[in-house]
Parts: structure tokens; C-alpha cells; sequence
């Protein structure tokens, strides 16, 4: 930062905008090099705990008729350790690395959301808290990592310890979902001018991938652990036979998400693999498009082999060939990064540093998972292995390779930037080989234990079956392993602190973000630099001092507020400026609110729970209220010779995409909820229900008219002009959808006496909560019009437009639902 | 004078949307949606071995138009990668190469995921 007086003066203007404030007012930090930096300390806090849960399963089943743990202890550790690690460890850890790193190697100064993203961070921290503190409690969720029921519900698991599963793993889940809308629009919107898609580096386009899938793959586990959760709770039969409900319910919806939650993780380590190979290799990534080709046909593939966990069940034989054939074709796209990881290595001019010896044991161990995930693909095989420690050792295979092993490269790889310093060879190196030999020391036996008829999830066994000597080896692998993560961590912490400093761009990379000092300023770049290649940093050596010397966008002296660049989804043209907001507790309020909420519905308190949903949608006013423009919107220099307006101003804005990506996963909720009632409707035994709701030729009729309404006001309303009448009409038609739907609740009877009527229940509270919210949006926006009447503009109405078409339109499908269910009266 | 960027900007030549670099797989999904479901509701209608027939008739049928589909955008993938060429933008030329990858590939998924259909009978437990 000391290229000249001028560069010191704009680095203190910046900062002065950008930094966090020091201490315990750092809680109110909204930048995502803050953000990153928490969701990868606390996925680290939450893996170590996952590890010595791990170690006390290895511990207990070394030998035979070992004592160390009874039944239930060893049931609560396994399911606290898949839980852990799937849930609170990986994605938390992943989203944490591309929360840190993608405005960097974007050229954005922060990312879309800062609010949301804190937001994300303390509802994550929170739901962790609520999982471990039922474990601290000994009330820890015993019935797996997947929650099967009946084993998951009321009577056979009567205490809360399915509760704290199904509460806190659905107050994390929300989490992933906005840190997956963070991500999108931030990829799509906030890049470098000059970085068109074809240009993005392709860390990018995997995260854009993973966080697209996450929107798709995480609603149907939140739809099913607001099921179950009603069911134990009200007794809402969805998934008691006796009464309409079936668990097969359950597996659809928890490996709907499940299945591609595997890809969900492994796409974003193979987005660094991808993005550190070929700085070793010192060769542009080989068939890039192929690669991206790849990536997208995987995220698509993924939604396609959810049924091949359930291959026992008793589903037809032609289904499962589908679900068969779907699962093998996912090994196509894999191979093709393969290939393309090692062509590059072939083409270019290898340095061996220590990443690289990580990255060769992920390729070494994720080949290996690979291919037993191809033999789990075919349903003979699968069968025979169900359930065994094969497919325990398969699963740490394609997880422990395809993630661990990636995100430990990428630690050393990107410690420079984390904490300005070098990692050194020697002790990491040792600690590799400690990892990899335990690993395989682990988990290879493991295959032969599962092979000869070992099953999961059992906490003892008898000498006689001769698995002893395997669970042994297993066992001692497993410390080793440990002590290995352990000299890693060690190192790592070592370093970071005592290591040499590192100068800029040590490992000689051309992505962006090793134009950086290190480790980088609060604001990132001081001018956002124009991008004309894949590589900038290669292609244009020079791109480091013209930043620093301010001759890219958004450079001028002294900066008005926290602004960064929108650009074309597209072409990466610049479109508008973002004024982004600062440090703020509205994230921190939000997510104690929302804890308080779902802790009140872990102890069935429901007025406070009530309170808390209120407090919190009023926070989350607030928040809006806070971010929106009060004045007329001007343009903004953002170069030399070049106007921009406002991200108000724009169409297209992050905030339209934000509120896009949020309705997708919202649609993928819907989807499950419609895919759940014509599941039951059509397979579970003891349909169709005494009773149904049948047709009301009124109630429907209006509800039908405020729906369609409701969708004209969205077409109509977008535009500034007439603002009050049409958000008032807009209000009407929400107000009487709302009665409608409050009358058909009244009609319903208890829910409690058949699936069907417990179904209902639930599309009508989700077609009120949406009306709800419109009407909410309603009253803003006419507030708005009264109070800042100029600074109304068109995006804020589009915005609110989406959210109300989906609301009519989801309102109409579900209508039309109730009604095809509903039979007659 | 100054350069306006901003709506109202004469569109650039940037070659296909988001929405259909990814048709083809939409269409895939589509096709593994139909053929998944539908064979699973027409088996509760089908209590004849000439009713399973006519299922499994049914969704060969279903398959084949889906495959057509995805057969259709790769060609026109293809008509405007050339029509691009060379004097397209850098980005146009990437997105119609990746939404033809792509296509194809949707294609060959719809194919495999269909195959299936010609070996094991309709309905069977």
C-alpha cells in the first residue's frame, strides 16, 4: 500500500468505509471477509467435534463385546457425528471458502448481501448451539443421520431428542439457503467489468452450480422435518400408516436432498481443485468448457439417483432401472474433470509444493470412492451391500476424498491471502502422510467388514463372525488419522501466526485475488480493474499496480460510501453502482429472534414462538426499511467519462435476483409439499380419508378471484405510476384470499385424524403465510409511497411484484389441488 | 462526452440466455420426472398384462418424443455455434459451444435413462 502518497490517502479513505469495528462491537460485522473467515472457524470447531465423536465410534468398535459404550450412547454418537459432519461441517466449511474468496477472485469489494450473509452466520452458529447442546445434555437425536421413521417419531423415540435433530438442523438449513442466494446473485451480478461467464473463473461457476442445487435440494428436508415435527409435536399422522400417513414419505423427501447434498459438497472442492491445479501446473485449465459442461449436467444428474438409497424397499423394478441408469451416468461428468485435471498436470510444467501432495490424495482416494459408487449403482450389488460398512467405507471414500482432502490443500493453498503468511513443507507434509495412511487404513478394511455381512449402525458384535481383526485395524487407522489431523491443524495454526510473511502472489497464480497484498484490505480492491482474459493475472502482469495506482472503476477520491460494481449477467458490462450498508446488529437480532422461535418450539411454548416470529418479521422490515433509498436516486461516476446509475435504479439488480433465487427454493418446497400429498394420496395404504374439505362454490370462487387478482396486481403494479391504488387493490385481494383460506381452516375438523385432513392443513397455512407476507409488502410499499414518495422505484415494485405473482400462482396450483383431493362433500 | 451504461442500451451480441444454455438438461429432467412418475401412476391403473403392455408402449413413446427434443436444440445449438462463427463476441462463441455441449449430453443422458424401458417389463415388483 505504498506505491505512492495518493494510493496511502485512497487506502485510508477505503478502510475507513470498509473495516469492521474492533472488539466486541465486531459482532455487528456484515463483510464477507469477516463472514467467511467465522463460517470456517466454526465448521472447523464443529469438525473437531464430529472427529472425536468419530474416535469414540472406532473406540467402541474395535473389538467384540466391547463395553465401552451401552446402545443408546453409541446411537446418539454416530448420529451426532453424520449430523455434524454433513450438516454443520462441510457445506458451513465450503460456503465459508466461497464467501471469503469469490469477491476476491471477482473483483467485487463484497458480496451481494452483507446483512443476509451475517444473518446466515449466526443462524448456522445457533442452530449448531441447539445440536450440541442437546448433546451436552445427553438429549442428543439418536435415530441416524437420516432420521428414519417410525424409528424418528414420538413412539419410539418419545423424549426431545428427535426434536433437537429436526429443530436444529432446520434453523441451519436456512443458513445454507440464504448464504445459496447470497452466492448466486453475487456471482451473477457483481463481477469485474469485462468478466463475461466465459471469462469467470471457474471456482465461480461451481459455486454458481452447488448454490443453485442447494436451492433446489435443501426445501424438500426442510418440508420434511416440519412434518415430522408436527406430526410429533400435534400428532399430525403424516407418516403413521394407521391413519393415511407412510414412511417411505420420509425417505423420498429426506435423500431428495440428501443424495444431492453428496454433490453439493464435492462440487465446491472440486471448484478448488480446479482453481489450484493449474496454478501448479502452471497450464490454463484443460477443456474448461468441457468442465463447466460437466459441472452443470452433475448438478442436474444429482436430482436424478435420490431412490437409489432406497433400491430395498419394495419400489418397481422399472423405476430403480431408471434411478440405476441415472446413478451410473453420473460417473461420466466426474471422469470428464478427472481427465481434465490430469491433462492439464500432462501439458504443463509441474510444481510439486505442499497443496499439490493433497490434491494427489484426493485424486488418488476419490478415484477409489468413484468406483464403488459406480458399484453401489447397480441394484443387484446394491442389495446385497444395504446397509453394511460398505457403504459406510464407500461414503467416507467419496466425502473424506472428494472434500477433506481438497479443502486441506486449500488451506495451505490460500493461507497466504488468509493470514499473510507461508505454510512451510515439513510438518504439513508429515501430517499428510499420517491422514492418508490412516484413511486407508480405515476405511479399505471396511469394505471387506461390510463384504462379509457387518451392518451399520450396530454398537457391538459377536467374536464368533470374525470381524475382529478388521474393526482392529479400522480402529487403529482411525487414531492414526486423528493424530494426522492433528499435526495439520497444528501446523496450520503455527504458521499462520509464526510463518514467513508472504509476498504478493507467492505461489505465481492468475486468478484475481493474487493481486491482493497479503493478507488483503478491508475493501479489497482500491479500483475495480477491467478483465479481458480467463487468467488475468497472467495474461496481464500488470494488472496488480494499475489497480493499486487507481486507474480501474470506482477509484474516485475521497469514495462517497460502500460501493462496488453490478455488471451483465452475460457480458460483465458494468450496469450500476452498489451501494452497499456497513456494520450493523439488525443480522445479530435476527438471528437470536429466530432462535428464540424455533427454542419455543422446541419447548412447546407457542405464544413466545409467536412473539419471536413476530419480532422477527419486524426485524427484517426494519431491515428493508433501512437499506431502502430515501431520496432521488442519482447516478454515480464510476469511471472517468462514465455515468452509472444506482442498484435502485437498475433493472436486473442483485436484489431482483435475490428475491428470484429465494422464490426457486420456495418453489422446490411447493413442489415437495404437492410431490407429499399425491404420494399419499395414490400409495398409502388406508385411503382416502373418511372425510374431505369438498367443493364450496363461493369460498372457492373468491379465493380463486383474489388469486388471480393478486397475479394481475403483479403484472400491473410493477410500475411507479397509480403506486397506492394498485398496492392497495393488491391488499384487497391478499385480505380476502386470507379469509378464504382462514374459513377453509375452520372447516378442516382436526388434523390430527387422517393424513388427508393434516396435509390440507399444511397447504393452507403455506398459501396464508404467503398471503400474509404480501399483504406485509403491500403495507410497505404504500408507506413508502406516503413517506418517500421520489424515492419509490421501479426495481423495489418488481421485486415485490415476483414474490406476489408467486404467491397467486403457487395459491391457484394448490386450489387446484385441494380440489382434485378433495372429492365431494 | 460521456459513455451511459444502463437500460436503454443498445442489446450486445451475447448469444444464448441462462435459461437455454441449460434446456437440454431441463428437458432431461423433464423426461426423468415423466417417465419416473408416470410409470409409477399408470401402474395403478393397470391391473392387465396387456395394460402393463400398453405402458411400457406408452412410455417408450414419451421417451423417444423427449429424446426428439433434445435432438432439436442440439441442431440448433449447432446452426448457431456456426452462424457465430468467428465474428462473434469471445462470449458468444463460449455459450453456444457450452449450450451445444450440453445438449448433447442431455441428449445421451435421455437415452440412458430410457434404456431401461426396452429391458425390463412395465409394473414389475
Amino acid at each position: 500500500m505504498n506505491d505512492s502518497p495518493d494510493t496511502d490517502a485512497r487506502h485510508r479513505a477505503l478502510d475507513a468505509h470498509w473495516r469492521s469495528p474492533p472488539g466486541w462491537r465486531s459482532l455487528s460485522a456484515v463483510n464477507h471477509t469477516a463472514m467467511g473467515r467465522r463460517f470456517m472457524v466454526a465448521a472447523l470447531c464443529f469438525f473437531l467435534v464430529g472427529g472425536v465423536l468419530a474416535m469414540l465410534i472406532r473406540a467402541q468398535l474395535a473389538t467384540s463385546h466391547s463395553g465401552f459404550l451401552d446402545s443408546e450412547l453409541y446411537s446418539q454418537i454416530f448420529t451426532m457425528h453424520g449430523t455434524l459432519m454433513m450438516f454443520m461441517f462441510a457445506i458451513p466449511m465450503l460456503e465459508g471458502f466461497a464467501f471469503y474468496l469469490l469477491p476476491k477472485m471477482l473483483g467485487s469489494r463484497d458480496l451481494a448481501f452483507p446483512r443476509l450473509g451475517a444473518y446466515a452466520w449466526w443462524c448456522y452458529l445457533f442452530g449448531g448451539c441447539i445440536l450440541l447442546g442437546g448433546m451436552a445434555l445427553g438429549l442428543a437425536p439418536s435415530g441416524g443421520w437420516f432420521m428414519y421413521t417410525p424409528l424418528a417419531g414420538s413412539r419410539y423415540t418419545p423424549g426431545i431428542n428427535s426434536d433437537i435433530w429436526l429443530i436444529g438442523i432446520t434453523f441451519a438449513e436456512i443458513s445454507a439457503l440464504c448464504g445459496a442466494v447470497e452466492l448466486i446473485a453475487t456471482i451473477l451480478k457483481m463481477r469485474a467489468p469485462g468478466m463475461s461467464l466465459a471469462r469467470m473463473p471457474i471456482f465461480a461457476w461451481y459455486m454458481l452450480i452447488t448454490a443453485g442445487m442447494i436451492l433446489v435440494g435443501f426445501p424438500p428436508l426442510i418440508l420434511g422435518s416440519i412434518l415430522l415435527e408436527l406430526e410429533r409435536a400435534f400428532g399430525l399422522p403424516f407418516f403413521t400408516v394407521d391413519l393415511g400417513g407412510d414412511n417411505l414419505l420420509w425417505q423420498h423427501l429426506f435423500w431428495m436432498f440428501g443424495h444431492p447434498e453428496v454433490y453439493i459438497i464435492f462440487l465446491p472442492a472440486a471448484g478448488l481443485v480446479s482453481t489450484m491445479i493449474p496454478t501448479f501446473a502452471r497450464h490454463p485449465l484443460v477443456g474448461h468448457v468441457w468442465v463447466i459442461n460437466s459441472v452443470v449436467a452433475m448438478g442436474f444428474l444429482s436430482f436424478g439417483l435420490w431412490v437409489h438409497h432406497m433400491f430395498t424397499v419394495g419400489i418397481p423394478q422399472l423405476s430403480l432401472a431408471f434411478f440405476s441408469a441415472a446413478s451410473m451416468l453420473v460417473a461420466i461428468p466426474t471422469a470428464i474433470q478427472f481427465f481434465s485435471w490430469i491433462a492439464t498436470l500432462w501439458n504443463g510444467q509441474v510444481r510439486l509444493r505442499l497443496p499439490m501432495l493433497y490434491l494427489g490424495g484426493f485424486l488418488f482416494i476419490f478415484v477409489l470412492g468413484g468406483l464403488t459408487g459406480v458399484m453401489v449403482a447397480l441394484i443387484p450389488f446394491n442389495v446385497q451391500v444395504h446397509d453394511t460398512h460398505f457403504v459406510v467405507a464407500h461414503m467416507h471414500y467419496v466425502l473424506i476424498g472428494g472434500a477433506v482432502f481438497p479443502l486441506m490443500a486449500a488451506a495451505y493453498y490460500w493461507m497466504p491471502l488468509l493470514s499473510g503468511r507461508m505454510p512451510a513443507a515439513r510438518m504439513g507434509a508429515a501430517g499428510f502422510w499420517f491422514v492418508f495412511i490412516g484413511f486407508n487404513l480405515t476405511f479399505l478394511p471396511m469394505h471387506l467388514t461390510g463384504l462379509l455381512g457387518m451392518p451399520r449402525r450396530i454398537f457391538t458384535y459377536s467374536e464368533e463372525l470374525g470381524w475382529d481383526l478388521l474393526n482392529l485395524l479400522s480402529s487403529v487407522g482411525g487414531f492414526v488419522q486423528a493424530i494426522g489431523f492433528g499435526m495439520f491443524l497444528l501446523d496450520i495454526v503455527l504458521h499462520a501466526r509464526k510463518g514467513n510473511l508472504a509476498r504478493r502472489n507467492p505461489w505465481q497464480a492468475g486468478t484475481l485475488e493474487w493481486t491482493l497484498s497479503m493478507p488483503p484490505p478491508s475493501y479489497n480492491f482500491i479500483s475495480i480493474p477491467e478483465i479481458n482474459s480467463r487468467y488475468p493475472v497472467w495474461d496481464t502482469p500488470q494488472i496488480g499496480a494499475q489497480i493499486r495506482r487507481g486507474e480501474g472503476w470506482l477509484a474516485t477520491y475521497p469514495p462517497p460510501t460502500r460501493q462496488t460494481l453490478s455488471v451483465d449477467v452475460l457480458t460483465g458490462d458494468p450496469r450500476s453502482v452498489i451501494h452497499l450498508p456497513g456494520p450493523t446488529w439488525v443480522p445479530l437480532y435476527g438471528g437470536l429472534a429466530t432462535g428464540v422461535f424455533f427454542l419455543s418450539l422446541l419447548f412447546k411454548t407457542y405464544a413466545l414462538a409467536m412473539v419471536a416470529a413476530f419480532v422477527t418479521v419486524s426485524l427484517f422490515v426494519v431491515w428493508v426499511w433501512q437499506l431502502a433509498p430515501k431520496g432521488f436516486p442519482a447516478r454515480v461516476d464510476a469511471e472517468p467519462g462514465v455515468d452509472l446509475p444506482g442498484h435502485w435504479a437498475a433493472s436486473g439488480s442483485p436484489g431482483w435476483w435475490g428475491m428470484a433465487c429465494s422464490l426457486a427454493a420456495d418453489a422446490a418446497l411447493l413442489g415437495s409439499l404437492m410431490f407429499g400429498c399425491l404420494f399419499l394420496s395414490l400409495y398409502a395404504p388406508h385411503w382416502p380419508p373418511p372425510e374431505r374439505l369438498g367443493f364450496d362454490a363461493l369460498a372457492h370462487g373468491v379465493l380463486v378471484a383474489a388469486l388471480i387478482g393478486l397475479c394481475l396486481t403483479a403484472v400491473v403494479a410493477s410500475k411507479r405510476t397509480a403506486l397506492i391504488m394498485w398496492q392497495a387493490a393488491r391488499l384487497a385481494c391478499a385480505v380476502a384470499a386470507l379469509v378464504v383460506v382462514g374459513v377453509l381452516i375452520a372447516r378442516l375438523g382436526s388434523p390430527s385424524q387422517h393424513a388427508y385432513t393434516a396435509l390440507m392443513l399444511v397447504v393452507l397455512v403455506y398459501m396464508s403465510i404467503h398471503l400474509g407476507v404480501s399483504l406485509i409488502m403491500s403495507l410497505y410499499a404504500m408507506a413508502r409511497g406516503v413517506v418517500h414518495k421520489n424515492a419509490v422505484g421501479g426495481e423495489e415494485l418488481r421485486v415485490q411484484s415476483l414474490w406476489v405473482a408467486f404467491t397467486g400462482l403457487s395459491g391457484l396450483g394448490l386450489t387446484v389441488l385441494m380440489l382434485s383431493l378433495g372429492g365431494s362433500t | 462526452m460521456k459513455r451511459v451504461f444502463g437500460p436503454g442500451e443498445p442489446a450486445y451480441q451475447t448469444g444464448p440466455t441462462l435459461w437455454r444454455v441449460i434446456a437440454g438438461f431441463i428437458v432431461w429432467a423433464i423426461a426423468f420426472l415423466l417417465l419416473y412418475v408416470g410409470h409409477a401412476v399408470a401402474c395403478l391403473h393397470a391391473p392387465t398384462q396387456a395394460d402393463t403392455a400398453a405402458v411400457s408402449a406408452g412410455l417408450v413413446v414419451l421417451w423417444l418424443a423427449l429424446l426428439a427434443i433434445t435432438i432439436v436444440l442440439a441442431v440448433r445449438s449447432q446452426r448457431c455455434r456456426r452462424a457465430v462463427g468467428a465474428k462473434g463476441g469471445h462470449q458468444s462463441r463460449f455459450s453456444w459451444r457450452l449450450t451445444l455441449l450440453l445438449d448433447l449430453f442431455a441428449a445421451g443422458a435421455v437415452v440412458l435413462t430410457g434404456l431401461p424401458l426396452l429391458v425390463v417389463p412395465a409394473c414389475m415388483s
